[in-house]
């Protein structure tokens, strides 16, 4: 079973999209800060990492430098951001995120993207 | 006397100190208790969203391809929300919860949601909100509804289009047209309150996310009796592209409205319609400036070559200057480079010049090397003469074929060298000459032909003439006048200064030897030098001042008064045509009686002498610095002190009078050598203007006489 860290401040939307993940059979685990996707990471890295750019203590871009230049490691990255927030998407792929998807977020759409990120890695 | 501590009843002390205590107590107790109560209310709030969470997202995902027991499971789960949703507060937080995620949700996702608000019945609460008396429940109601797309509420909402409440209006508004694809036509028809610019911003991005949204035929509402219906639904048609309505929007451009003219010239100009030429053209003259500016900016975009002299016609009549400009600019967008800068322009800069210049910088320092002739422009674009012709303003005095080149600055200043250079060469050829040859072949003045004349052009002011009356009374004016040079004695002392020479002969002894400049022109002032029939025919004709200088010195008194007179009125007043006042001068004079003209001939024989500048320094100053001043007159004075003096023979003080005629006749004794001396001299210079061999040889006999003496 695949294991996917899921970050996002908004309880609502992460437990859905949890519910929807967990559904099509991967592993989540929800984490609601930055703080605690650093504690995870430590533990363990997952297969992928869907995140929020907006989070608090900890946000999207400094999770992305994070995993990629202190962890060294190449596990696939999804950015949620909201709509007309551009150049933060572009920095994250800047700094090495794998993909985005804007809110309002479909989750279909989202699962699709997870399964193809995890197809490629 | 000593203070008594004042008595307190200890128990009142007790009683104060329990009272405020309990107050204290019932207090803290208070905020504690509701502290309590609303953290207990978000905790129950949160735990029962975690509780309908799972809940919603089982119904979110529920899918057609799932198994029977989790079928049953949907069924179960969906009659528990039932009978857990008969509480309000339930009611509430999964209400919140739908609000929350339809905003975050999209797709398949969010349909799902929508439908399980209207399943569990949540919409009949925000329907009944519309009901309520107060504005803000109101407004949360058609919002919710709006939120999770309620179409059943449309009826309900769209009476409160022309809501007396500015906020529930401007929502209901947004409600019904995004509930109902009709919604916007419903809208428009029996909207009668104004529609804020960000009102329309906001219902046309609520239009443009509308799925299968087919635009009506908005020129429909082109003639609404509301101002802003119509000019939204012209900014809907601008937006759908409805090019069906370009008839009613011509006909817009007859509008009372300013405001929906120029929405209407806007829509003209983004449709190309050129049908509309003729109607822009006519609304032109009743516009206001910055429509007036639209409709030239329109006529430039989707006009013609026909249009221009429209253009050109606004151009000259219309005295606004941005009006002016933005139709010579429409002008040059019909016809690009019809009208060429023209203002500002630097008339030496020729593109001939410069070939000019190359050629002569050739041929002057005969060097091989090829000079370019086309140096690097940059030209401003010319339209063909023809079509300049045509369209050129009348004001405009525009230099054809003006090119503006990056080297032009150093040929011109090199220009200005070679022809410095040129002058003096043939300046100093001509001296030169002169010096060599004969002067009887050229007695009169240096050919300065080649000089260029410069001449002012007379401005409006030196045309206009004085009145009649006025010129009357110029002739009657009293003139103190001075003057500077009294005719020939004046050139002849000026050239006796000039041309007197000393040189030393071999013997060591100094000569006087007087030069010829004859050659040289004599100008003076503004009066003219001698006789004006000296002057060459030329020189007549090129210089018309003469021509209205006024008579020479061989005149009578009489005329030397008209002469003073017309000088004067010169100086002051250059508004004078001359030749209407020497004619006026002249009438006058023959109107005058033989007495005037005696006494004004008297008066200017008494005059002639001039004015001494010791009679004014006299007029300020006490009795002993009049006797130093007179004591100075005898070196100092000339002819015009003797009249001066003449005068002071009535001054009260008998030793100035006595000292006056002395200095007088010292100053008449000096006077007299001094003119045997130019006398002398004025021998020589006229025999210096025109010398015969026989003066010559009797001048040379006599001067041999003499040194034999």
């Amino acid at each position: 079973m695949k294991k996917i860290l899921l970050a996002d401040d908004d309880e609502l939307l992460a437990s859905l999209l949890n519910y929807r993940l967990d559904k099509a059979g991967y592993k989540v685990h929800w984490s609601c800060d930055g703080r605690d996707v650093k504690l995870e990471l430590e533990k363990e890295i997952p297969d992928i990492i869907v995140s929020d750019i907006m989070m608090p203590y900890f946000s999207g871009l400094e999770l992305v430098d994070y995993v990629r230049n202190t962890l060294q490691s190449k596990v696939p990255i999804i950015i949620i951001s909201s709509a007309g927030n551009e150049e933060n998407v572009l920095s994250a792929f800047e700094l090495g995120a794998n993909d985005f998807i804007s809110k309002p977020v479909s989750p279909a759409e989202l699962l699709v993207r997870v399964t193809r990120e995890l197809n490629k890695a | 006397m000593l203070l008594s501590i004042p008595e307190i009843h200890t128990d009142l002390l007790w009683d104060l100190s329990v009272l405020f205590g309990s107050l204290c107590i019932l207090y803290f107790s208070f905020i504690f208790f509701f502290r309590n109560r609303l953290s207990a209310k978000s905790r129950n709030i949160s735990d029962r969203r975690k509780e309908l969470t799972p809940v919603i997202s089982n119904f979110l995902f529920y899918g057609e391809e799932a198994s029977k027991e989790e079928k049953y499971e949907y069924v179960g789960l969906k009659v528990e929300m039932r009978e857990f949703l008969k509480d309000p507060i339930n009611r509430s937080i999964l209400k919140d919860i739908l609000l929350d995620l339809q905003r975050d949700l999209t797709g398949d996702s969010r349909n799902r949601l929508l439908s399980m608000y209207k399943d569990f019945d949540l919409h009949l609460d925000a329907m009944a909100k519309l009901n309520s008396r107060r504005w803000e429940v109101v407004t949360k109601g058609i919002v919710e509804l709006t939120q999770m797309q309620v179409v059943e509420a449309y009826t309900a909402i769209r009476k409160f289009i022309n809501h007396r409440k500015n906020v529930i209006r401007r929502h209901a508004q947004i409600a019904t047209v995004s509930l109902k694809h009709e919604g916007i036509g419903h809208f428009l028809d029996s909207n009668r309150y104004p529609i804020s610019e960000w009102q329309q911003i906001k219902i046309l991005e609520v239009l443009r996310e509308k799925e299968d949204f087919i635009p009506p035929n908005f020129g429909v509402w082109l003639m609404s009796a509301n101002k802003d219906v119509v000019l939204f639904a012209l900014r809907l048609i601008r937006y759908y592209n409805q090019t069906d309505a370009n008839t009613s929007v011509t006909e817009l451009l007859k509008h009372r409205d300013e405001e929906i003219k120029q929405a209407a010239i806007d829509c003209i100009k983004e449709f190309g319609i050129t049908d509309a030429i003729p109607t822009l053209m006519a609304a032109f003259s009743r516009a206001k400036r910055d429509t007036r500016i639209l409709i030239l900016d329109a006529i430039g975009t989707i006009g013609k070559e026909e249009h221009i002299p429209f253009l050109r016609e606004v151009h000259e009549k219309v005295s606004n200057f941005n009006v002016r400009s933005k139709a010579l600019a429409a002008v040059n967008t019909i016809a690009p480079g019809t009208i060429l800068p023209f203002k500002d322009l630097d008339p030496l800069i020729k593109p001939e010049s410069q070939t000019l210049i190359a050629e002569e910088a050739n041929e002057a320092s005969g060097d091989t090397k090829e000079i370019p002739t086309e140096v690097e422009t940059e030209k401003i674009e010319v339209a063909p003469e023809a079509d300049r012709d045509l369209v050129a303003p009348t004001d405009v005095t525009a230099e054809e074929d003006i090119v503006v080149s990056g080297e032009h600055s150093e040929l011109f200043y090199e220009d200005l060298e070679v022809f410095d250079h040129c002058f003096m060469e043939e300046l100093n050829e001509i001296l030169e000459g002169r010096n060599k040859d004969d002067e009887e072949d050229h007695p009169g003045f240096l050919p300065l032909d080649f000089l260029p004349l410069v001449t002012e052009k007379p401005t409006e002011m030196d045309k206009k003439k004085p009145k009649k009356k006025a010129r009357k009374r110029l002739w009657q004016l009293r003139v103190n006048y001075e003057e500077v040079h009294p005719d020939a004695e004046f050139r002849k002392e000026l050239e006796d200064i000039l041309s007197r020479v000393e040189v030393q002969n071999p013997e060591g002894d100094t000569e006087v030897e007087y030069l010829n400049f004859n050659f040289l022109p004599f100008v003076v002032g503004n009066e003219p030098e001698g006789d004006a029939s000296e002057l060459p025919e030329a020189e007549e004709q090129e210089s018309p001042e003469e021509e209205i200088t006024p008579a020479p010195a061989s005149e009578t008194p009489m005329e030397k008064v008209q002469v003073v007179d017309m000088i004067e009125a010169e100086n002051t007043c250059s508004l004078v045509d001359w030749e209407a006042l020497q004619n006026e001068v002249a009438e006058d004079l023959s109107d005058n009686s033989q007495e005037e003209v005696r006494q004004v001939e008297n008066k200017t024989v008494d005059e002639t002498p001039g004015h001494s500048i010791f009679e004014e320094l006299f007029s300020k100053c006490d009795e002993d610095s009049k006797l130093i001043l007179l004591r100075e007159i005898p070196e100092l004075g000339d002819h015009r002190e003797l009249s001066f003096l003449d005068a002071l023979k009535k001054e009260p003080s008998t030793r100035v009078r006595k000292m006056a005629s002395d200095v007088k006749r010292k100053l008449q004794k000096r006077l007299e050598a001094e003119a045997g001396k130019q006398e002398q001299k004025q021998s020589l210079i006229q025999w210096e203007k025109s010398p015969q061999p026989g003066d010559l040889l009797e001048f040379d006999l006599e001067e041999l006489k003499k040194q034999g003496k």
